[in-house]
């Protein structure tokens, strides 16, 4: 006989306390946080292409950067710190009413709730009975909902909305697809979610990404003005509703026709699969034998005497009796409760025809037929004594058998499923390759390869107040020591500035001052911008920022455009990507 | 059938009771749900589920290590592992626990193949007795000792029901849940094994 284990009889056991002693989350929070850095093998090219285009050197400081607090130097960070927490959390950055992002105010029955649509194509679904007073009385009668989406930049800058988050001490810039503040008031009063009550939210929004890419998964967040932080509420259950190509880009008809090609490859993998799954059926599983209750009453029939009649669930009739008898050797039929009271006279007719009819694995309608006359039960297949052990063997058998070929089966197909992914995505990436390669004059002209996909966000709000699609990502890897002068080349210092990339949906903002560390995507379009005291906007342009090159120190130059902002439209038209 | 009747009668004994843990209630691994998908945003929030499995899982390594430094690594692996498949773990209404056992069943089966050693299978002798009971044997030194090298004939799989079984007193929905097998089947299998160590028990 091998010893294939070390049996040990009444082996020590460690105490509590001396397994306490290898506990460690924050260690282990420090593996994880380091395994989660290093790039996936999908990231290599554009790692690879980073590191082309800035050299080891910057290389080095971004991945210093990454360690790091990544932002600022120490005593610039507490600078910055102390200067937003005497701030409001919510800084908006115009003080004229209309320079906010409006709500849109609609009614809904406090008692009856109601669904709400807004000119996006987002919705609201209110359930009946959601609202209450501060006192926690229920709210009856009209209800003003009052709702605003913000999407981008131009919106997260007006709202004035904070965009970082931070965990585990790690700071990390949030990218939106998309956030909505959600309030109600009844006669002007503001009234609350009653406990236990969720508005449920469609948000119609976009995201952007590379073509070609995964969909980002995003999580939802509320807004908590109180300890000043984005709090984690769940997993954003976000639905591609199709990728957005403006039709204004000079690169639109190409950019589309490599879309409806990389959809083409896709569809053909589908389609392979799909054809693959319906030459592999599934192996089927056994039904397991059901033991004779003595207290119900049961049938016997003959499948070869010709007046059984088997329909499959189709209702096509099959003849196979011989099958059928051997199937269902030593079967009898027992009569489930759910017939309600027999007749017995029932039982004395003469019935012609007998048709068995399966329901699901254990249940089957049987129908006894005399000329006009039909009786049908409900029945189910049992055993008993020595055909229910011998057959409660034979299942053991089979279905060990049958797990056997179910994990070939999903083996094949797994493989068959890597196999024609592996395949669709290297068509894809060489389409990719071409197009790119093909095209690098029009993606100059139109700002990159980043697309725009339309998308849904569907989550429930369990509270009023301000809520986002978000997901966590690192600082932007290029950071630069900054001065920032006028044009006449006097200082700039004490402003709130905010940094927005063509490539990201999201906005940092930070307080200007000498020698301030600023990150920002190198391989983006950024663009600068500060408001004056009087309401003018001071504006950095992309073409700074591409002039900072492989430097760690540049002096950015603020243009003040001449003109008092009055709305948002103005505010668009400066801070457009060119 | 004498023997059949005794296996039943256990069965029914403790067929849906913890002897030694705690039974998660569905309100409890609901509420556990919401810290996972808590975690799942923001691995800081992971704390509290490390913290409150860290003990069972270190132990339940350690009975098939009997080293408290392999088990304090292989424990860090196995969370560390957790943490990096979160994303993909789906609510199917069973405790997490269950999850991480699995995840260190297979950590411990990894590492003893790649060191080509044969785990430690850990007893308490008070066990042993149990399962004389359960198969209906008698208590004597021979049958003990037959019992334990029948025990090293078992294959993988067989052995966990076991040790899981009686060794770790787990309740079969836990095993079912630990090794992703219906409870039935669970039930079906041990009787089915313990009616083969019998069998060469008396042979």
């Amino acid at each position: 006989m091998s010893k294939q284990y070390d049996i040990r009889i009444n082996p020590q056991q460690p105490s509590s306390e001396e397994i306490a002693r290898h506990k460690n989350f924050d260690a282990l929070l420090e593996q994880y946080q380091q395994t989660q850095i290093k790039p996936q093998p999908g990231a290599t090219v554009i790692r690879f292409s980073l590191l082309m285009r800035y050299a080891a050197a910057v290389a080095v400081l971004a991945i210093a950067v990454y360690g790091a607090l990544v932002l600022m130097q120490p005593a610039a960070a507490d600078v910055q710190a102390a200067y937003f927490e005497k701030q409001p959390h919510i800084l908006v950055p115009f003080d004229e009413p209309e320079l906010s992002k409006p709500t849109i105010a609609q009614k809904v029955n406090g008692s009856k709730g109601g669904i709400l649509e807004y000119p996006s194509g987002s919705r609201l679904v209110v359930p009946s009975e959601a609202f209450m007073t501060d006192r926690g009385k229920m709210v009856e009668g009209e209800v003003d909902i009052h709702y605003r989406e913000m999407l981008d930049y131009v919106d997260f800058f007006l709202a004035g909305v904070p965009m970082n988050y931070d965990s585990a001490g790690q700071r990390y810039d949030l990218e939106s697809a998309g956030m909505v503040e959600i309030y109600a008031e009844q006669n002007g009063q503001r009234v609350n979610l009653a406990p236990g009550k969720t508005i449920a939210v469609e948000l119609v929004s976009f995201i952007l990404r590379t073509p070609n890419s995964q969909i980002p998964r995003f999580n939802v967040y509320k807004l908590d003005t109180a300890s000043r932080q984005w709090i984690y509420q769940d997993v954003n259950h976000l639905q591609l509703v199709e990728d957005y190509l403006d039709p204004k880009d000079p690169a639109y008809s190409v950019k589309k026709a490599h879309q409806d090609a990389l959809k083409a490859i896709e569809n053909k993998g589908i389609l392979e699969m799909q054809a693959f799954q319906t030459m592999t059926p599934a192996p089927e599983a056994p039904s397991s034998p059901q033991k004779h209750q003595g207290s119900h009453p049961t049938i016997e029939l003959q499948f070869t005497d010709d007046k059984v009649i088997f329909e499959d669930q189709d209702g096509l009739v099959n003849g196979e009796t011989d099958r059928l008898e051997k199937l269902y050797k030593g079967t009898i039929w027992q009569i489930l409760p759910k017939n309600g009271a027999l007749d017995e006279r029932a039982f004395r007719v003469e019935w012609e025809t007998t048709r068995l009819k399966q329901l699901s694995n254990k249940e089957y309608e049987l129908t006894f037929i005399s000329g006009e006359k039909a009786l049908k039960l409900i029945v189910s297949p049992v055993l008993m004594g020595n055909d229910y052990e011998q057959a409660l063997r034979s299942y053991d058998t089979a279905v060990k058998a049958y797990e056997q070929k179910m994990a070939e089966w999903v083996r094949l197909l797994q493989e068959k499923r890597v196999a024609i992914q592996q395949k669709t995505d290297a068509e894809k990436a060489a389409a990719q390759q071409a197009f790119e390669a093909q095209n690098t004059e029009l993606f100059a002209a139109s700002g990159g390869g980043m697309i725009k996909s339309k998308v849904i966000n569907r989550f429930q709000v369990a509270s009023l107040g301000v809520w986002s699609c978000d997901r966590p990502v690192p600082p932007a890897p290029k950071a630069v020591s900054a001065q920032f002068t006028d044009q006449q080349g006097n200082a700039v210092d004490g402003s709130v500035a905010y940094v927005a990339d063509k490539n990201h949906n999201t906005l940092r903002r930070f307080l200007v001052a000498d020698g301030v560390k600023i990150n920002f995507d190198a391989d983006s379009d950024n663009l600068l911008w500060l408001v004056t005291e009087d309401n003018k906007m001071a504006l950095v342009e992309p073409a700074q920022f591409r002039k900072v090159g492989n430097s760690d120190e540049h002096t950015f130059e603020f243009t003040v455009v001449n003109k008092k902002i009055t709305n948002e439209a103005e505010v668009r038209e400066l801070l457009k990507f060119e | 059938m004498s023997f059949n009747l005794q296996i039943s009668r256990s069965l029914a004994k403790n067929g849906g009771m913890s002897l030694g843990r705690k039974t998660v209630s569905s309100w409890e691994i609901e509420q556990e749900w919401l810290e996972i998908q808590a975690a799942q945003g923001d691995p800081a929030m992971f704390r509290p589920i490390y913290n409150r499995y860290f003990e069972q899982v270190f132990r339940f390594i350690h009975r098939r290590t009997a080293d408290e430094d392999l088990s304090a690594d292989l424990c860090s692996q196995v969370f560390l592992k957790a943490m990096q498949r979160l994303s993909e773990y789906t609510f199917r209404g069973v405790p997490f626990s269950a999850w991480l056992f699995r995840i260190a069943s297979n950590e411990v089966a990894q590492f003893f193949r790649q060191n080509k050693a044969g785990r430690v299978v850990s007893i308490e002798e008070v066990h042993i007795g149990e399962v004389m009971d359960e198969i209906d044997e008698e208590h004597n030194e021979a049958l003990r000792n037959k019992l334990l090298l029948v025990l090293n004939d078992l294959n993988e799989l067989d052995l966990q029901l076991i040790e899981m079984r009686f060794f770790e007193q787990m309740p079969f929905k836990e095993i079912a849940d630990i090794t992703g097998m219906t409870e039935n089947n669970a039930k079906v299998k041990v009787y089915r094994i313990l009616e083969r160590l019998k069998k060469k028990l008396i042979s």
